[in-house]
């Protein structure tokens, strides 16, 4: 019962890869290219967020394959200290259309989550899961509706 | 899984010719020849290795090769060294586990059995379906293949070494009683998993037992190369983990050990591993420690206290000391309170903390304890008036059910009155099994014997408990009386003492030091008073002497 039920996991996580900004972007351009294969097998859609010191990222899916895609993740060495802000079951996906969207440093969600991070003094407990939540959705919908979505 | 005998098939199998193409088995089969090339295999042995028939000539390395790599000189070591035994080969596609039998070398040729690796019979896994990942551990090598892989290691140069990480995951038992059985098992198998994927493909991980793992390492740089795992590993395990719903997280301890030579390992590596993780454990959760000689003299030490312990008792090396209870308003001696010594010989005397918890361990303490109420009752039926003798009793004595027997046999032997004796117990004993516990208090009273309670506001006590049973007695804690005094530890002194005159019940203050502690809990209404400025235990030789001194000094001195 509980497998097949659909969940929603938000987590933050500090990122540990490091180099210039071309190593970066094929490091994240890998993580992208990967997820979005295993994620569209597991029926897994979510968002992923970068800047230059965090991870935010939110998964939808059935219970076990989250399970499943979270301890891939948390094994992963390009990133450290994870932080769940939110794990619980939902009605339905706010992602449905992304195996996993990606704001980038460049975007405007990302500045704003920038933003939030000063202003919680980077105390990463005084982020919730709902302002996470919120941002992305409300950025990667607006940026459907432009149409200039630069995943 | 019955064990395999590979050189009973030999047997039967060489009488036959060469042939084993049409044995028709799951267990793959195979005969080699020194060179390790494969003479004749059936179907099965191509097939549990992914590979085919082609291969027949061509040596058996090249094909386990192809699914195992990291086998690969592990089994070349086992091939030309003429040893016996079998050697687990995981795949790197799909982490199927098959444990590959090595028979012993009978001229021209040796036999070969491959079978899927048992399934470790000590888990069960929930309903196996929950996350899909259920068997992983399972799919790890056990802790016999371990010990046999451990057993069998050559150093294959000069600095060649093998390491041994042991992995314990910390409170796991409270875990399991938190979250279920079949949650638990799946945390296990998520535990596996991240040992699995942060390991060197020419690590071995197995699972040795209950909630430990472990890790072997050869052919790297030690100490650094196992020191690097265990901080990766104690970091990793600290991370969060999504089960049934929740986030659960937990903590590993780990234990390191090396061996540098065939000399050194055998049984002891794991042993040394064990040993660390222990150390590990008690230092801190989430730490890691590697092993190292006074480990085992700790441990050594330990054992020959329990040794000596055992046989203490026969060689009569307990002695009660007594140490004088007085009431704080006529400041008249009332009793003594029956301590416990171990004469040790050689090592010297030894207080009761550092050896009942262990005498409770080892079930010695029923006989400790019988001895000191026979001993307590007799000596005190020597001394004068009404004095009363308090003697401690284990929570295990009241577990195999003739406590209530022993006291009366005490009394009886002793002469003792009953009014004289009383038992001090601490609340802890309250906590398991309380109705029984009651129902022998109650039979203790019912002889005559009065009950104390000991420690009161260290444990984990609750009110009620003081209503469950007429308790004649509340002694302090030493440890809010004796010191340094804070604002919390008088108040609840006071708070005991009121408790006490609301339910009528004596109060007790222990670790009574100086006039003005003692003149504090008088005015408060504390009824009596134990500790050094009363007087200190003195031996059982000593205590008339003592009652005489005392009533001299209390009126001159001090007390008056
Ligand atoms: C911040 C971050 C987010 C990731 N998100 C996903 C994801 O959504 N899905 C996924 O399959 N892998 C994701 N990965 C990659 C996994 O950690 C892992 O590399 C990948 O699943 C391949 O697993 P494997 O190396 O065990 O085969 C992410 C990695 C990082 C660092």
């Amino acid at each position: 019962m509980l497998m097949r039920e659909l969940y929603r996991l938000i987590y933050l996580s500090h990122n540990e890869i490091t180099g210039n900004s071309n190593c970066i972007h094929r490091e994240i351009g890998d993580i992208l290219a990967i997820s979005r294969k295993l994620n569209a097998d597991a029926g897994i859609t979510g968002a992923l967020m970068f800047n230059k010191n965090c991870f935010a990222q939110i998964l939808e899916g059935a219970h076990h394959r989250i399970q499943e895609t979270f301890e891939r993740i948390q094994c992963d060495p390009r990133h450290s200290r994870v932080a769940i802000l939110d794990f619980k079951p939902i009605q339905n996906r706010s992602f449905a259309h992304w195996s996993m969207a990606y704001v980038g440093q460049e975007n405007l969600a990302a500045q704003e989550f920038m933003q939030i991070q000063k202003d919680s003094e980077f105390d990463m407990n005084r982020l919730t899961g709902e302002t996470i939540f919120s941002l992305l959705r409300s950025h990667l919908y607006a940026a459907e509706q432009d149409n200039s979505c630069k995943v | 899984m019955q064990p395999v005998d590979a050189d009973h098939h030999l047997n039967v199998i060489t009488g036959t010719a060469f042939d084993l193409e049409s044995v028709d088995s799951t267990c793959g089969l195979a005969l080699i020849d020194k060179e390790a090339q494969i003479l004749s295999a059936n179907t099965a042995f191509f097939h549990l290795l992914d590979s085919s028939a082609d291969h027949l000539g061509k040596s058996v390395l090249s094909v386990t090769n192809n699914i195992d790599p990291s086998a690969t000189k592990r089994l070349r070591q086992i091939l030309f060294r003429d040893q016996c035994g079998f050697y687990d080969l995981t795949s790197k596609t799909d982490k199927k586990v098959l444990r590959l039998h090595i028979s012993g070398f009978r001229q021209p040729f040796r036999l070969l059995l491959l079978e899927n690796a048992p399934i470790n019979k000590q888990l069960t896994y929930g309903n196996g379906c929950i996350a899909g990942n259920n068997s992983v551990i399972s799919s790890l090598v056990d802790k016999n293949a371990l010990n046999a892989l451990i057993s069998e290691w050559k150093p294959s140069g000069s600095d060649d070494s093998l390491a041994t990480i042991m992995i314990g995951l910390d409170g796991f038992k409270q875990v399991n009683e938190t979250i279920g059985r079949a949650n638990a098992s799946q945390l296990l198998n998520f535990v596996a998993q991240r040992l699995l994927r942060v390991s060197r493909s020419s690590d071995t991980v197995a699972y040795y037992e209950g909630d430990t793992f472990v890790i072997l390492q050869t052919n790297q740089a030690q100490p650094s190369s196992a020191t690097a795992t265990a901080e990766r590993l104690v970091e990793l395990l600290q991370r969060p983990f999504l089960i049934d719903g929740q986030q659960i997280n937990i903590s590993a301890s780990i234990g390191l050990a090396t061996a540098h030579s065939e000399n050194d390992t055998a049984g002891n590596l794991t042993k040394h591993a064990e040993l660390a993780l222990f150390e590990a454990k008690n230092n801190a959760r989430g730490s890691y420690q590697w092993f190292e000689r006074n480990l085992e003299k700790k441990i050594q030490e330990q054992q020959e206290l329990e040794v000596s312990l055992r046989r203490a008792l026969f060689l009569q090396e307990f002695e009660l000391f007594y140490q004088p209870q007085a009431s704080m308003q006529s400041k008249a001696l009332v009793g003594f309170e029956a301590l416990i010594r171990w004469n040790r010989p050689i090592k010297g005397r030894l207080s009761p903390h550092s050896f009942i918890a262990l005498a409770e361990n080892l079930g010695e303490i029923q006989k400790i304890g019988k001895w000191a109420l026979f001993t307590a009752c007799k000596e005190a039926s020597a001394w004068p008036g009404t004095l009363k003798v308090a003697v401690n009793i284990s929570p295990k004595q009241f577990e195999n059910g003739n406590l209530v027997e022993t006291i009366k046999a005490a009394l009886t032997a002793s002469g003792l009155k009953p009014e004289r004796l009383e038992l001090e117990i601490t609340e802890g004993l309250l906590i398991k099994d309380i109705q029984n516990t009651i129902k022998q208090l109650w039979a203790i009273q019912a002889l005559g014997v009065s009950v104390a309670m000991d420690d009161f506001g260290t444990g984990y006590s609750s009110l009620n408990y003081l209503n469950s049973f007429p308790f004649s007695k509340i002694k302090i804690d030493q440890s809010f009386v004796r010191g340094k005094q804070t604002d919390k530890s008088r108040a609840l002194v006071k708070a005991v003492i009121s408790l006490g005159l609301a339910l009528k019940i004596k109060t007790l203050a222990e670790g009574v030091e100086t006039k003005q502690q003692f003149d504090y809990l008088a005015a408060n209404g504390c009824m009596e008073a134990q500790g050094y400025y009363i007087g200190k235990p003195v031996p059982a030789h000593k205590v008339r002497m003592f009652i005489n001194s005392f009533q001299f000094n209390s009126c001159n001195k001090d007390l008056c």
